[in-house]
């Protein structure tokens, strides 16, 4: 009987805490609340990432809600940290699609994340747009929902090995990736074109999340490479460069290193790497804050003062959210109710003019035409853009 | 192949400075199972623990890259802090977690161990965020480098490998020599008699936990030098790897700890070359489970009796 | 192994009452309504999200009544338990998934799983359960850790475990033609496998078997002077929870369609310890409890993040020094008062005779 009462009070409990603890808007959805979510590496190893992502959607939700909001709503945006990991995506995933306000999705950021997610979100119809996934089956895999606003990695790979190859001049290059689906993709399209230009490689991985870098570095030196490419998100980046440098390789005359997407980060990359990342190049599949055409120099003054430390990809992020808010403006409200499948279907037919300066077009499996390929060089302790090569 | 041999001296240079740092956690380790016969699983997280004071030290020292004082003088209050507060947290431990189950079971202890290493990595890691940290290394440290054939010995390689088998020799002559030395081995060798003796040995113990974390703390700053970084989770890792270390020489014995740590180093680097750089750690694994179970009594020790 | 469902089905129900299964009907009648009563709810909580929680919760039930008996019942500190957990998982996901191209027919990959599972838990339970308690928790950390690197690197050159990026598409269980879709028969499923674990344990513990373990967690010396064959024990419970781990994996995993090596880290082993020394080791309904509470505070402070595991932390500490057998457990973990001189400082009690590793 006592145990009765024990199970009975825990049950109680239960539903209390479910009842206080539980976020997410209305069980109705009536248009008294329009949620966007922003999903990516918020903390963790990837936050010099992902912050930029989350704040590019504050900012445009911020823009949006100071001229009225939707329809007068005010638009609120749900964070799901999933912190690069494609299991608490998904739970997070699962979250966001039984939220019925949630109506959009800005992220994951990370290739693995959205191909964990993605089946989760076309399950509920649920839009999501990525301002950073670059591996070519999240459009590839036939979701009706999954849309991205960055170039893929069958467009990077090809491009920065022609760079490589042609302008760099590299016949041996040391492929290497952090094991993840991105690092593993963009590695195998880059390896697959240098290979065809005739180069020799040779190919290898360092986990994501390893520390010591000075047993890869050893490895990557005795191939004697004209170039190292390392498809990293970031954080492992600067340890190769800094073990290779103590070990008597640096980047310089006759060693070329080039790197990719989240390694475009001052604090992380140069200053992480105390010098080591001096000259060396990094392609990014977003557009630099300050290589944006001069029509956006307002946007860029405004956000720079707010959020100094720049990511990769915080210019992607304002603009895919500006266009996620402008679908869910012009979908009809039916009952008081906005349908997420209407939301998606205004993405795929509209076409957004912005910061970006190109104008953001979903084709028919959710690419965006025109999105280039932007190349950096490390020089004085800044990034400088060297001529894109080709998009 | 060839492109894996002449990699060889290199590794074997890597492999003895990584030897020595597991050597310098795993002491701790055996010291205190000698005298507790507990694995004090929060060791690992010690040493994490001095890695972060040391860099906290940058922080108020290192302004944009370059010390405000000597560079010498940073180096050297980065490990007086480093092996201070590692120190202090070690005592700390021994005395809320452990001291007061004494006696009891022996699940429990290890438990509270487990409790205490669970709240040292995500204390850390709340506060400071899950990403590494930056020692920035570039001013402070002389960056001369020395060729030895194809390898390449920096100034930090041979930093480590001196204080640390400077401070195991030390250690070594302390508990051989000292009067304070016989009396840590003979709480570890029977706790009630020493305490008959006359010894007192709740502050024994509390010594010998300030001597093992301080050394994992100054192993812990070596650490942040080697890899101009320090991360909350850091200390699992290298802990497992140093505990392997102790198991291999001879858990309870001082010189099993250093002769284990600097064979695992070993192990570890030169097997690199040959296996996919994510296998190394299943490597280390590989050889603490294969110990456990084949010569539990390590490499240094006898078959012990089963004492009934 | 003795099999628990031997009995006739006359027997079944008389040893289920035996067993004070009496007690349970209103459990499993709470249980069974739960998603009606979610439905229903008047609180602005998205119904979808709590059927969610409840399934959670009932698998990390199973999983904390598996670990309760290799802690709680034998007194073996398995640090790697999650490992299982994910094998089963990772099992079930090789054979019947879409990334992987094969479709075997669920029930046989669950059976598969559970296998493969026993296998492993009974080779490294022989292999190390000779080693005392400490030892032993290190080698089932570095067993963990291993079959963690297994996961995450099985990728190249042929891909098995799908690595960082882990296994994607995983087929729904399915019985015949009947297939389990959705959050709700998946609750359904996860509650009755619970519930099946429930009944199992609840014989044991009152058979013969269940005695021997706890005669070998009080006093390993003593029973082995008994005549208890202490390592078969020790195997038998060993494997019991990795099963239970195993089988609950396939079914949790196989809800959530993929599964990753990120979710079998130390953190989660920690998370299923704190269940059954909260809920109390040793006693059923305190582990089930100890579950619920645990899942549903990680949902109430996930906002928090790492936070909730230094709480998690300070409460260890605090539980073994001030109450180590939890809300409801029986294992006190204070040793049976031993004749011998009496030591004055009550702080150098050496209360455990000396032991050596064989």
């Amino acid at each position: 009987m006592r145990r009765l009462r024990i199970l009975i009070a825990a049950a109680a409990l239960l539903v209390a805490a479910c009842g206080s603890g539980g976020g997410g808007g209305g069980g109705q959805g009536t248009v008294k609340a329009i949620t966007i979510a922003a999903a990516g590496p918020f903390t963790g190893d990837l936050a010099p990432v992902g912050q930029g992502g989350l704040h590019g959607v504050q900012m445009a939700v911020d823009d949006w809600n100071a001229k009225g909001g939707i329809d007068g709503v005010k638009v609120q945006v749900e964070t799901a940290d999933d912190t690069g990991k494609p299991d608490q995506g998904v739970t997070l995933a699962s979250k966001l699609a039984s939220e019925d306000a949630v109506l959009g999705v800005i992220g994951p950021m990370n290739s693995s994340v959205v191909l964990a997610t993605a089946p989760i979100f076309q399950r509920v119809s649920l839009p999501f747009i990525t301002e950073s996934g670059s591996n070519p089956m999240i459009t590839e895999s036939g979701w009706s929902v999954a849309h991205r606003l960055c170039a893929r990695d069958d467009t990077q790979g090809p491009a920065d090995a022609r760079y490589a190859t042609s302008t760099l001049g590299a016949k041996r290059i040391f492929v290497l990736d952090s094991k993840t689906a991105y690092s593993q993709g963009l590695a195998d399209q880059f390896e697959q074109a240098a290979k065809s230009a005739g180069t020799t490689t040779q190919r290898d991985s360092l986990t994501s999340g390893t520390k010591d870098a000075n047993p890869i570095a050893t490895k990557i030196k005795a191939f004697k490479p004209d170039l190292l490419f390392f498809a990293d998100e970031g954080p492992e980046a600067p340890l190769v460069l800094q073990g290779l440098k103590s070990q008597g390789l640096s980047v310089g005359s006759g060693f070329a290193y080039m790197g990719t997407d989240g390694q475009f980060d001052v604090k992380q990359f140069i200053q992480g790497a105390q010098g080591a990342s001096e000259g060396a190049y990094v392609s990014n599949i977003a557009p630099d804050i300050n290589s944006l055409p001069a029509s956006s120099k307002s946007f860029v003054q405004r956000y720079t003062a707010r959020y100094p430390d720049l990511g990769p990809f915080d210019a992607t992020a304002y603009e895919a959210a500006s266009v996620l808010l402008t679908a869910i403006k012009d979908a009809p409200v039916r009952n008081g109710k906005i349908d997420r499948a209407d939301v998606n279907r205004q993405l795929g037919s509209l076409t957004y003019n912005g910061i970006l300066g190109i104008p953001v077009h979903f084709d028919s499996k959710g690419d965006v035409q025109g999105v280039g390929i932007f190349l950096f060089q490390v020089k004085s302790g800044q990034f400088s853009q060297v001529k894109a090569p080709g998009a | 192949m060839d492109l894996a041999l002449h990699q060889i001296p290199q590794q074997v240079v890597n492999g003895l400075v990584l030897g020595s740092m597991y050597a310098l956690i795993a002491l701790g380790y055996t010291m205190v199972y000698g005298i507790l016969e507990m694995i004090n699983f929060a060791h690992g997280d010690v040493y994490m623990a001095g890695a972060f004071l040391g860099w906290g030290v940058t922080l108020l020292l290192v302004r944009g890259g370059f010390p405000v004082v000597a560079a010498g003088l940073v180096i050297l209050a980065m490990f007086l802090v480093a092996m201070l507060g590692a120190g202090l947290l070690g005592v700390t431990i021994e005395r809320l977690a452990y001291r007061p189950l004494r006696g009891g079971h022996r699940l429990a202890p290890l438990i509270s161990a487990l409790g205490v290493s669970i709240f040292l990595e995500n204390i850390v890691s709340a506060q400071f965020g899950a990403r590494a940290q930056l020692v920035p290394t570039a001013h402070v440290l002389p960056g001369w480098q020395v060729s030895l054939g194809s390898a390449t010995v920096s100034f930090v390689d041979g930093l480590v490998v001196v204080v640390a088998l400077g401070l195991m020799v030390a250690l070594d002559r302390f508990v051989r020599r000292t009067r304070y030395g016989t009396a840590m081995r003979a709480t570890a060798q029977d706790r009630e008699a020493a305490g008959f003796m006359g010894i007192r040995v709740n502050q024994v113990i509390a010594v010998t936990f300030l001597l093992g974390s301080a050394l994992a703390g100054i192993a812990g700053i070596l650490a942040g030098l080697l890899y101009t970084e320090v991360d909350f989770f850091m200390g699992y890792l290298a802990g497992l790897k140093a505990f392997t270390a102790a198991v291999l020489g001879r858990i309870g014995n001082i010189r099993g700890a250093v002769l284990g740590g600097l064979l695992l180093g070993m192990v570890e680097a030169v097997s690199t070359p040959f296996v996919n750089g994510a296998y190394v750690n299943v490597v280390s694994f590989l050889v603490l489970i294969l110990v456990l179970l084949i010569r539990p009594s390590g490499l240094l020790g006898e078959q012990l009796p089963d004492k009934v | 192994m003795t099999g628990p469902g031997e009995g006739v089905q006359g027997n079944v129900w008389r040893s289920w009452q035996g067993l004070g299964g009496r007690r349970w009907i209103p459990v499993l009648v709470l249980a069974a309504a739960l998603p009606f009563a979610i439905d229903n709810q008047p609180f602005d909580v998205s119904s979808r999200y709590l059927l969610i929680v409840a399934a959670t919760c009932a698998a990390f039930a199973s999983l904390a009544l598996g670990l309760n008996v290799v802690v709680g019942y034998a007194g073996l500190l398995n640090l790697g338990y999650v490992a299982f957990f994910g094998i089963g998982a990772y099992t079930y996901a090789i054979v019947a998934s879409v990334q992987a191209g094969r479709h075997w027919p669920p029930v046989l990959g669950l059976l598969l799983a559970g296998l493969v599972v026993a296998v492993v838990a009974v080779l490294l339970g022989l292999a190390s359960l000779r080693l005392r308690g400490d030892y032993l928790a290190i080698v089932t950390l570095g067993f963990g850790e291993i079959v963690r690197q297994l996961m995450v690197n099985l990728d190249r050159p042929i891909d098995i475990t799908g690595g960082l990026n882990g296994i994607l598409g995983i087929d729904p269980i399915a019985v015949g033609g009947l297939q389990a879709l959705g959050d709700q028969d998946y609750y359904y499923l996860l509650v009755g496998f619970c519930a099946l674990f429930v009944f199992v344990m609840l014989r044991w513990e009152r058979s013969r078997v269940g005695r021997a373990w706890m005669a070998i967690r009080d006093d390993e010396l003593a029973a082995r002077c008994m005549g208890v064959n202490v390592l078969g024990f020790r195997v038998m419970a060993f494997t019991a929870g990795a099963v239970v781990a195993g089988l609950t994996g396939v079914i949790y995993y196989s809800w959530r369609a993929s599964v990753f090596p990120s979710s079998f880290t130390i953190n989660d082993t920690v998370t299923v310890f704190m269940m059954v020394i909260l809920g109390g080791m040793g006693s059923i309904p305190g582990v089930i409890l100890g579950a619920i509470g645990i899942t549903v505070l990680e949902e109430v402070l996930r906002p928090y993040g790492e936070y909730r595991f230094v709480i998690f932390g300070i409460a260890l500490v605090l539980l073994m020094r001030f109450r180590p057998q939890g809300l409801l457990g029986r294992f006190s973990f204070r040793p049976r008062p031993r004749p011998g001189p009496p030591a004055e400082p009550a702080e150098e009690d050496v209360a455990a005779a000396p032991e050596a590793t064989a």
